[in-house]
C-alpha cells in the first residue's frame, strides 16, 4: 500500500510537545484516519480535518505535559529536599556560601547603579549640558584644576540672542542665608534660578504651579524635608520665612526631596529676581569679567556636542598671544564623574568594587562546584539507580542542573532578605544612602535575575556533567573511580583560584590600612589638636580675640585667609631676577602675627612675623619648596610679592602638607596683616573644659553678631574628613576580604571532608601499622600547604600590581613591602589550615578498626 | 477516591467493548459513533495518559504488520482496577437513575 504522508508542519508541531515513543502512536492514528478522510471525502476536506484534529489537541497535550512535568518536578523537589535534611552540614554550607556571595554582589550591584545612575533621573538627562570656562593657568581655589564651572553673568542673555540652537538656558547662584524659625536661627543655602531650571531639569512639584513658582522676586520652592523642618503638618503653600537681614520669602512651591544621587544638592530653590532686587543690579549691563553662576542649558536631541563647541569658539578671549578664556560644555551625565570639574565620583572606586563583587560571586560558584562535586559518591548510587531503570544522561544532567538551580533559588530569596536587612548598615559604611527602592527598576531586576541565572548555571554544570557520566555498572558494582585525575586536578585548580583571590583581597586590604595609618602617623608639620576654626562672617577680630582671651581656657586666637588643611588661594609671585616667562602659581596664605604659634609651624630660616618691626603688608615667610623653586641660596632679604614686589622675605618655615597626601608639597607664601576682616578664625583652646569653653565662644559670638549662628568644627575632623573616601573603602574592604576568605573556606571544609573520606582506609592502614596522628595530620595538610603556595604564587604579582597602581594616586606613600605578602601568606595559611584541621583530626583519630570495616 | 471526567469513563467504556482492537483510533473512532460528536486526538491522548497513570489501562505492542506501514500500534487494555471502577460507577448511576422514569412519565403525562 502506498503510504499516504500527513503535511509535514503539522507533524513537526506534534513532535515538538511530544518524546519520541509517544508521539509515533500518535502521528500513526492521524495518518490512519487522515488516509481514510482522503478516500472518502477528498484532498480538500482531508486537510480541514487534518488541522482541525491538530490544532484542537494542542491544548490537551501541553496539559499533558504540564502534568508529568509537575509530577517529575515533584519528584525532583523531593530529591533536593532530602538531600537538604539528610546532608544537614553539606546543604548549610552549600546554601551558606551561595547566599553570602549574592548578597555581597547584590549590595554591591546597588551601589554601582547608584553611583552610575547619577543624574539620569532626569527626563532630559541626554540633552542637557553645563557650560565650564577652560582659563588656562589660573586655578581653581583649593583644587589643582583649571575649569571653571562658574560662568559670567553676562552669558546667559548673550547666549539666548546669539545661539538659537539652545532651547532653555538657566543660571543658578547659591548663597547663604539665616532664616528665623520662632525665635530660632537657622543657617540654611539657598539655590537661587531661573523659571526654566525647573523646565530643563525634572523636580518635581508636589504643590504650587510649576510655570510660575520662580517668578516674582522672594518667590522660595521648599523641598518636602524642608516644608516639615519649618511647617510641620501644615501646607506651606503661600506662608512667609523671613531672613535675619529682614527679607521676607513667600513659599510658592512644594519640591519633592532631591535624590541622593542627584549633582545638583538643594532644599530651597528661590527665584532670580530675588537677587536682582536685594542687589539691586541688572546682568544685563555686566561685562564678561563678573563670574558668579552656574549655567546649564538644553540642546535639541542628537546635537553633536563638538560641533556646539566649536560655536563656543567665538567667545574665547585672547590677551598678550595667550588664551586667557575658552568656553565648553559638558554632558549632564559626566558631571559626576568628571574629577576636573569638581565631580566627586570616582570611576575607579566603581571598577575597584565591581571586581571585589565579581570575585566574590566566583568564589561562591567554585565553591557550590567543588561541595557538590565532592559529594558525588554519596549520589553515585541514586544516579545508578536512575540510569538503570532508564533515565538518560540528558535527563539527569536537567535534574542535576535543576538542584543547583532550585538550591541558587533558594540562596536567592535568602539573600534578598538579607539585602533588605543590610542595607543601612552597609549604606553607612560606603557613604552613601541607599534605598531598597532601586530594586523596582526594570534593569536592577534583570540584573539580578540574570547574574542568579549565571550562578546556578556555572556551579550547577561541572557537578552535572561529572555526575551524570558515571557508569552505572560500577556504581552499583561499588568500585566507582570518581577520583579520576583530571576531576581532582579540576578541582585543586578550583580551590587555588579561590585561595589566590583570597590573598589577593587580603593583600590589598594590608596595604589600605598600611596606607591609612601612614596618613595618620605622618608628621604633617603642624599641630592639630583642640584647634576649632570658623567663619568670621565679618566679626570684628580684634574685639571677639580680647573678649575670649580673657577665659582662661582659650589659649590662642588668630586670623587668617586659609587653613593649613586648606589654603585656597593661589597667585603668581612676582621676585627679583625674575624670568618674564616663568609664571608659576604660589599658594598665598595671609595671617595675624599669632597664626604661626597657633598652629605650631617650625621655621628653619630667619625669625617670625613682628609687629614692632612693621612687618604688616611687606613681609613674607616661604616654605622650603617655594626657596627651592625660586632657586634663592639665601632666601632672607630676598624681595618678594605677588602679581608685582611688595616686601622682603624673612623667613622660611619648614614644609608642612597643606593639601591631601595624594598630592606633593606646592610653594607657599604668606604674607601678614593686622586686619580686622580675615574670613578664617582659628581658636586654640585648653583640653580640659573643652565644652563650657566652646559654650563661652558661642555666648561671646551671639553678643556680637546675634543674626548669624554660632557654626564651627575642629581641625582635625576636617583632616579625617579628607580621607573619608580612602577609610570607607579601607573598611568595607576589611568585611569583603572577611567574607571571601569565609567562602573560601567553605570550599576548602568541603574538599578536606571529601578527600578525608576518600584515604579512610589509607589512614587505617596506616594507623594499623603505626603512624602516630600527628603524623596523618601533617600527612593530610601537606597538600594544602602545596595549594596555599600555588595560590600565592598567582596572587602576589597580581595584588603587587593592582596595590602598586593604587598607592601611585598618593604623593605620600607606604611602600609596598615583603612583610606584606609574607603576612598574607601566612594569614591565609593558618585560616586554611584551621580550615582543614577539623576534618583531619577527625579522620586521624578515627579507630582503624572502623574504617577498615568500611567496605 | 478518585472521580472521573466523563470522558474517560466513556473511554474505559469502550476500551472494555472494543476487547482486543483498542488502539488509537478504533477508540477515536468508535467514541465518536456513540457520542456522536468529534473527539480530538490531544483530548483522547490526555484521557489515555490518565487513566494509565492511575492503574486503569496498561498497554501491549502489538505486531507489526504491513498495513501501518511495518510499524507497531500501540493497543490498550482494561485492568482489573479498570472494571472495578465501571462496577462502581455504573451501580452508583443505577441508584441515581433508580425511579427516574415512572417521574418522568409522572411529570410528562401531567403536560
Amino acid at each position: 500500500m502506498k503510504e499516504i504522508r500527513t503535511p509535514q508542519s503539522g507533524q513537526k508541531l506534534i513532535s515538538i510537545l511530544l518524546p519520541e515513543p509517544e508521539r509515533n502512536y500518535l502521528v500513526e492514528g492521524i495518518e490512519e484516519i487522515y488516509a481514510l478522510k482522503l478516500k472518502e471525502n477528498g484532498t480538500a476536506l482531508a486537510m480541514l480535518w487534518y488541522w482541525k484534529e491538530i490544532i484542537f489537541s494542542v491544548p490537551f497535550i501541553l496539559t499533558d505535559n504540564l502534568m508529568w512535568g509537575s509530577i517529575m518536578l515533584k519528584n525532583y523537589l523531593k530529591t533536593v529536599f532530602r538531600l537538604i535534611r539528610r546532608k544537614k552540614l553539606f546543604s548549610f554550607v552549600n546554601l551558606l556560601g551561595l547566599t553570602i556571595g549574592l548578597t555581597s554582589s547584590f549590595l554591591i550591584l546597588l551601589y554601582v547603579d547608584f553611583e552610575l545612575a547619577y543624574d539620569h533621573f532626569h527626563e532630559n538627562v541626554d540633552n542637557i549640558y553645563r557650560v565650564y570656562m577652560h582659563q588656562p593657568g589660573n586655578q581653581v581655589f583649593g583644587s589643582s584644576t583649571d575649569l571653571w564651572v562658574t560662568t559670567p553673568t553676562i552669558l546667559k542673555p548673550t547666549w539666548e540672542e546669539e545661539l538659537p540652537e539652545i532651547e532653555k538656558i538657566a543660571n543658578i547662584r547659591g548663597r547663604n542665608v539665616v532664616f528665623k524659625k520662632s525665635g530660632q536661627l537657622l543657617n540654611e543655602r539657598l539655590t537661587f534660578t531661573d523659571p526654566e531650571f525647573l523646565e530643563i531639569f525634572t523636580f518635581p512639584l508636589m504643590s504650587g504651579n510649576q510655570r510660575s513658582a520662580l517668578d516674582d522676586p522672594f518667590s522660595l520652592l521648599i523641598t518636602q524635608r524642608m516644608a516639615v523642618k519649618y511647617f510641620g503638618e501644615e501646607n506651606p503653600l503661600g506662608k512667609t520665612i523671613s531672613t535675619s537681614d529682614n527679607h521676607v520669602y513667600k513659599v510658592t512651591g512644594m519640591l519633592q526631596n532631591v535624590p541622593e544621587n542627584s549633582h545638583l544638592k538643594f532644599d530651597f530653590l528661590a527665584s532670580f529676581n530675588t537677587l536682582y532686587s536685594i542687589w539691586d543690579r541688572d546682568w544685563k549691563s555686566d561685562n564678561w569679567l563678573n563670574n558668579g553662576f552656574d549655567t546649564y542649558l538644553t540642546l535639541p536631541a542628537n546635537t553633536d556636542q563638538h560641533q556646539f563647541d566649536e560655536k563656543l569658539r567665538k567667545y574665547d578671549l585672547e590677551g598678550f598671544g595667550n588664551k586667557i578664556w575658552s568656553f565648553h560644555v559638558q554632558p549632564l551625565k559626566d558631571i559626576h564623574f568628571n574629577r576636573a570639574t569638581g565631580g566627586d565620583g570616582d570611576i575607579r572606586t566603581i571598577y575597584i568594587y565591581s571586581a571585589i563583587g565579581l570575585f566574590i560571586l566566583i568564589i561562591a560558584c567554585f565553591n557550590f562546584i567543588n561541595l557538590s562535586t565532592a559529594r558525588s559518591a554519596s549520589r553515585a548510587k541514586e544516579v545508578g539507580v536512575r540510569k538503570v531503570v532508564g533515565a538518560h544522561k540528558r535527563q539527569l544532567i536537567r535534574q542535576l542542573m535543576g538542584e543547583s538551580g532550585l538550591f541558587t533559588f533558594i540562596a536567592l530569596i535568602f539573600s534578598m532578605i538579607s539585602v533588605l536587612v543590610i542595607l543601612p548598615a552597609f549604606s553607612s559604611l560606603i557613604g552613601k544612602e541607599l534605598s531598597a527602592d532601586a530594586f523596582l527598576n526594570m534593569k536592577l531586576i534583570l540584573c539580578i535575575v540574570g547574574i542568579t541565572l549565571l550562578v546556578g548555571i556555572i556551579s550547577g554544570s561541572y557537578p552535572a556533567l561529572f555526575i551524570s557520566s558515571f557508569q552505572p555498572v560500577s556504581i552499583l558494582k561499588g568500585n566507582l573511580k570518581h577520583n579520576s585525575k583530571g576531576a581532582l586536578l579540576f578541582r585543586n585548580a578550583l580551590v587555588v583560584i579561590q585561595f589566590a583571590i583570597s590573598i589577593i583581597m587580603i593583600v590589598s586590604t594590608i596595604t589600605l590600612y598600611n596606607q591609612l595609618n601612614y596618613i595618620r602617623d605622618r608628621k604633617l608639620g603642624y599641630d592639630r589638636d583642640h584647634i576649632i576654626t570658623f567663619n568670621s562672617r565679618g566679626i570684628k577680630i580684634e574685639t571677639f580675640k580680647n573678649e575670649l582671651l580673657n577665659n582662661p581656657g582659650i589659649l590662642k586666637v588668630s586670623g587668617s585667609t586659609g587653613l593649613p588643611t586648606n589654603i585656597g588661594w593661589s597667585n603668581i609671585p612676582a621676585w627679583e631676577g625674575k624670568n618674564p616667562d616663568d609664571n608659576p602659581f604660589f599658594y598665598r596664605l595671609n595671617v595675624d602675627y599669632d597664626f604661626l604659634d597657633i598652629y605650631g609651624l617650625e621655621m628653619v630660616k630667619g625669625r617670625k612675623f613682628s609687629q614692632e618691626l612693621g612687618d604688616k603688608g611687606n613681609a613674607y615667610i616661604l616654605n622650603e619648596t617655594a626657596v627651592k623653586r625660586l632657586g634663592f641660596d639665601e632666601p632672607i632679604g630676598q624681595r618678594f610679592g605677588f602679581w608685582r614686589i611688595t616686601g622682603t622675605v624673612i623667613g622660611v618655615i619648614k614644609d608642612f602638607h597643606f593639601e591631601s597626601l595624594h598630592k606633593p608639597i606646592t610653594p607657599l607664601g604668606i604674607g601678614v596683616y593686622d586686619r580686622q576682616d580675615f574670613w578664617i578664625v582659628s581658636v586654640k583652646i585648653n583640653s580640659q573644659n573643652m565644652s563650657s569653653t566652646i559654650q563661652y565662644i558661642e555666648d561671646t559670638w551671639e553678643k556680637l553678631l546675634p543674626d548669624y549662628p554660632f557654626e564651627f568644627f575642629f581641625i582635625d575632623e576636617r583632616l579625617n574628613a579628607m580621607y573619608q573616601s580612602e577609610r570607607k573603602m579601607a573598611e568595607s574592604f576589611n568585611y569583603f576580604t572577611l567574607i571571601a576568605i569565609f567562602i573560601a573556606c567553605l570550599g576548602l571544609f568541603g574538599l578536606t571532608s571529601f578527600i578525608a573520606e576518600q584515604k579512610t582506609r589509607e589512614i587505617g592502614i596506616r594507623k594499623v601499622l603505626g603512624a602516630s596522628v600527628s603524623k596523618i595530620i601533617v600527612m593530610l595538610s601537606k597538600e594544602f600547604i602545596r595549594w596555599i603556595i600555588l595560590s600565592a604564587v598567582i596572587a602576589f604579582p597580581v595584588s603587587w600590581y593592582a596595590m602598586d597602581r593604587w598607592l601611585q594616586n598618593f604623593a605620600y606613600r607606604t611602600n609596598l613591602g615583603f612583610e606584606v605578602f609574607t603576612a598574607s601568606i601566612v594569614i591565609a595559611f593558618l585560616i586554611a589550615q584551621l580550615t582543614v584541621s577539623y576534618h583531619s583530626i577527625k579522620a586521624a583519630t578515627a579507630d582503624p578498626v572502623d574504617s577498615l570495616k568500611y567496605e | 477516591m478518585k472521580v472521573l471526567t466523563k470522558l474517560e469513563e466513556n473511554v474505559l467504556l469502550v476500551i472494555l467493548k472494543l476487547r482486543d482492537n483498542a488502539y488509537i483510533v478504533t477508540i477515536k473512532t468508535t467514541l465518536e459513533k456513540y457520542l456522536e460528536k468529534n473527539i480530538s486526538f490531544g483530548a483522547l491522548y490526555l484521557s489515555l495518559n490518565r487513566l494509565m497513570r492511575d492503574g486503569y489501562l496498561r498497554t501491549e505492542i502489538g505486531e507489526a504488520t504491513s498495513q501501518q506501514g511495518g510499524r507497531a500500534k500501540k493497543y490498550y487494555r482494561i485492568n482489573k482496577e479498570g472494571v472495578l471502577k465501571l462496577n462502581e460507577i455504573h451501580s452508583l448511576q443505577q441508584k441515581m437513575w433508580k425511579g427516574f422514569h415512572q417521574l418522568s412519565d409522572e411529570i410528562l403525562e401531567r403536560g
